[in-house]
């Protein structure tokens, strides 16, 4: 059994940067509150829960526009040319996806087993960033001079 | 040797990944055949010559489990070799898989040259002729 409050930012620090990296070849550098404070344009937030030894979830909350950028590295898209919001979408899904199990075994080591949801995502309007932005658990970063915010909400079963 | 492989993943990106990187590192495919979940994918193991299938887990409508127990349950398909690419990372886990008769798992991220070195692992000789 692991404790989630005083693992999880360490978790996210040593995981979320490189997961990005090597998915997207996108860099996180590490940020705060003042830099994140204005919502950006179409912010939206992922989620996905996890149970097993912790049951609990992960959020991300991000740009639409930055999940296009993402898209468009990992499906290697020309310059000019757009992703589809769905594979804006996908890209997002699947970033949180890997994040999440790696965050996992980093915080509770490779023997307990864990069950993923299925990545969810949807708008979040200016007050939802706020608060989630504000929450003594989020880890702040600036991706392509754009906020991202992880918050990972766990307890223990 | 050229073999065809089925790469099943509900993200429609990472099936696209997946596609791309074996182009990227050589390997002599014949046919590359993608589905985003279990149940289509046994439709095209039941159609079409499949030599490997790389399976994620974690999918709506058939998980990847559920697809590994269908295929083991068949005499057509129990013997094609099957390699796990997921965010697994228990080893608890990958125990399981393995005694499911899996022959490999890909943890992701991973660097074309790891999918490159577990497929060879599992199919032998892979290079493009």
């Amino acid at each position: 059994m692991i404790s989630m409050s005083s693992k999880a930012s360490d978790a996210i620090a040593s995981v979320f940067p490189r997961v990005l990296e090597e998915q997207t070849f996108l860099f996180a550098d590490p940020s705060d509150l003042n830099f994140a404070a204005g919502p950006p344009r179409e912010a939206v937030c992922v989620s996905i829960t996890f149970s097993g030894a912790n049951a609990g979830k992960l959020e991300m909350g991000i740009s639409a526009t930055l999940g296009r950028e993402i898209a468009r590295n990992l499906l290697e898209i020309e310059p000019g040319e757009e992703p589809s919001d769905s594979a804006a979408q996908d890209a997002l899904r699947e970033l949180l996806n890997v994040t999440c199990g790696n965050i996992l075994t980093e915080m509770a080591g490779d023997k307990p087993v864990f069950n993923l949801s299925l990545p969810q995502i949807e708008p979040i309007d200016a007050k939802a960033w706020k608060k989630l932005i504000s929450d003594p658990g989020a880890s702040i970063y600036e991706v392509e001079n754009q906020p991202v915010v992880l918050r990972l909400i766990g307890h223990d079963t | 040797m050229s073999f065809s492989v089925l790469i099943v993943d509900d993200s429609e990106t990472v099936r696209s990944i997946i596609a791309k990187t074996l182009r990227l590192v050589n390997i002599s495919l014949a046919e590359t055949y993608a589905a985003e979940n279990g149940e289509v994918a046994l439709r095209i193991l039941q159609e079409k010559r499949v030599d490997l299938v790389l399976t994620d887990i974690n999918m709506p409508v058939m998980t990847g489990v559920e697809l590994i127990q269908r295929m083991q349950e068949s005499e057509a398909m129990k013997g094609i070799p099957v390699v796990v690419i997921s965010t697994e990372g228990s080893s608890t886990r990958i125990d399981e898989f393995q005694a499911m008769g899996v022959r490999a798992h890909l943890r992701k991220p991973f660097t074309p040259e790891r999918l490159r070195e577990t497929i060879e692992e599992v199919m032998g000789d892979i290079n493009e002729q």
